[in-house]
C-alpha cells in the first residue's frame, strides 16, 4: 500500500491500480496509433469483442503473455523501463511522432513590449500543422517573393528593414539559419 | 447561482513517487469550484459526500481519474478523448438547456463512479461526481448538473471574466 493524495484527501492504495489503469491506456494508445479499432484487433487475435473490451478497461491485471500478445501482433515490442522523477518519463511511439511534427519556430522576434505581441516566422506547412492542431494564432502575416502581381497591401520588407530602425529585435532560434541580427 | 471558479486538472494531485501529471500544452482540462479556495472544488466536495459509505469507491474513483489523465496525456486535441474510451465507458448522459441551446453533458463510468463534464471547444471541464446508485439520473440529480453546467457557462470561456477566476 502507498499514499496517494488526490481529490484532497490522502489513501492508502495499491499502487498496482493505478499501473493496471496505465497499461491499459497505453495499449489503447498504441490501437489508436495504428488506426487499429478494437474490433479489428478482436478479429487479428482471434478474441472476442468483449475479451478486447475487458483487457483494454483497466480493470485486468494484465499478464505479460497478453501484454506479448497484443503488441507482437501490432508489430511492437516493449520494455519495462524505470524512471522516477530523476530521470525522464519514457514516450510513446505516437508522442515521439508528434513532438517530430510540432513546428519548430524558425525565427523569432519580439517587438515593442507595449504592443504584447510576438512575431513568428513559420513555412506553410508549419501553418497548416497548427491549425490542424487547433492552435492557429490570431493573425497571420505571410511572406513571399516580391513580384509584379503581388497585392496593394503588400510591403516590401528590403525597403522597411534597415539597420538604423531600432525598435526591431531579431533572436535566433536555428542556428543554421542566416539572419541578419538587428539592434 | 454559483459563483464558478475553475482549478486546472494538474491541481488534482497524484501518487507522490510517481511522475507529475504533464499534460500536452493544448489539452485544458478545468474542474469547476464554487470559490477561489481549493477545498470548494465540486469533485473535492461530492467525493466527501460519499467517501465514507464505501471503501470500494475510494479505489474507484483514483482508478477514474488515474484512466483519464493517463488517456489525457495521450491526446493532441481534446475532442481525441473519446477514442480513447468505448461508448459505454463514455457517453452523453444528459442535455442541459442554456439560452434555447443545448449542451452536451458527458458522463464517464468506471465501476460505481460516474464523472460529469462538458467540452467547450478545446476545453474541458469537469463539474460532478457521483457513485452509480440508480441507473437513470433522478431529477434531483439533474438539477444539480444544470445548476453547475449553468454555471460553467455563465462567462465565455477565454473571456477576462472567465480567465480570472482560473487558478
Amino acid at each position: 500500500m502507498s499514499k496517494v493524495s488526490l481529490i484532497g484527501e490522502e489513501y492508502d492504495v495499491d499502487m498496482s491500480i493505478i499501473k493496471m489503469e496505465q497499461v491499459a491506456s497505453h495499449l489503447i494508445g498504441l490501437l489508436r496509433h495504428n488506426k487499429i479499432s478494437r474490433s479489428e484487433l478482436a478479429q487479428k487475435l482471434g478474441w472476442s469483442k468483449g475479451r478486447v473490451t475487458k483487457v483494454l478497461s483497466g480493470d485486468v491485471n494484465l499478464t505479460i503473455k497478453t501484454i506479448t500478445t497484443i503488441t507482437q501482433k501490432l508489430g511492437y515490442d516493449f520494455e519495462v523501463v524505470f524512471h522516477n522523477k530523476n530521470y525522464e518519463k519514457p514516450k510513446q511511439p505516437w508522442q515521439i511522432d508528434r513532438e517530430k511534427a510540432i513546428p519548430t519556430p524558425l525565427l523569432k522576434s519580439r517587438n515593442i513590449e507595449a504592443l504584447n505581441v510576438v512575431f513568428q516566422i513559420e513555412s506553410g506547412e508549419q501553418v497548416v500543422e497548427s491549425v490542424l492542431a487547433g492552435k492557429e494564432k490570431d493573425l497571420y502575416l505571410s511572406i513571399s517573393q516580391l513580384d509584379k502581381n503581388h497585392h496593394p497591401s503588400s510591403i516590401s520588407v528590403a525597403q522597411q528593414m534597415t539597420l538604423d530602425n531600432k525598435s526591431i529585435n531579431i533572436t535566433y532560434l536555428n542556428h543554421n539559419m542566416k539572419v541578419a541580427y538587428h539592434e | 447561482m454559483i459563483d464558478p471558479y475553475f482549478f486546472r486538472l494538474e491541481q488534482i494531485g497524484f501518487p507522490k513517487n510517481l511522475h507529475s501529471i504533464v499534460l500536452p500544452e493544448n489539452i485544458k482540462v478545468y474542474m469547476l469550484s464554487s470559490s477561489c479556495k481549493k477545498n470548494d472544488v465540486f469533485l473535492y466536495r461530492d467525493r466527501a459526500e460519499f467517501a465514507l459509505s464505501s471503501a470500494r469507491d475510494d479505489a474507484d474513483v483514483i482508478r477514474l481519474f488515474t484512466q483519464l489523465v493517463s488517456k489525457l496525456e495521450q491526446c493532441l486535441i481534446i475532442n481525441e478523448i473519446f477514442d480513447f474510451y468505448d461508448s459505454k465507458e463514455l457517453h452523453r448522459a444528459h442535455t442541459t438547456k442554456i439560452d434555447g441551446k443545448d449542451i452536451s453533458v458527458y458522463r464517464i463510468r468506471k465501476a460505481s463512479i460516474r464523472l460529469y463534464l462538458v467540452c467547450i471547444g478545446d476545453v474541458m471541464i469537469l463539474f460532478r461526481l457521483a457513485p452509480k446508485r440508480r441507473d437513470k439520473i433522478d431529477d434531483s440529480e439533474k438539477m444539480i448538473i444544470d445548476e453547475r453546467v449553468k454555471a460553467i457557462f455563465q462567462y465565455p470561456i477565454e473571456s477576462h471574466d472567465f480567465l480570472v477566476r482560473l487558478l
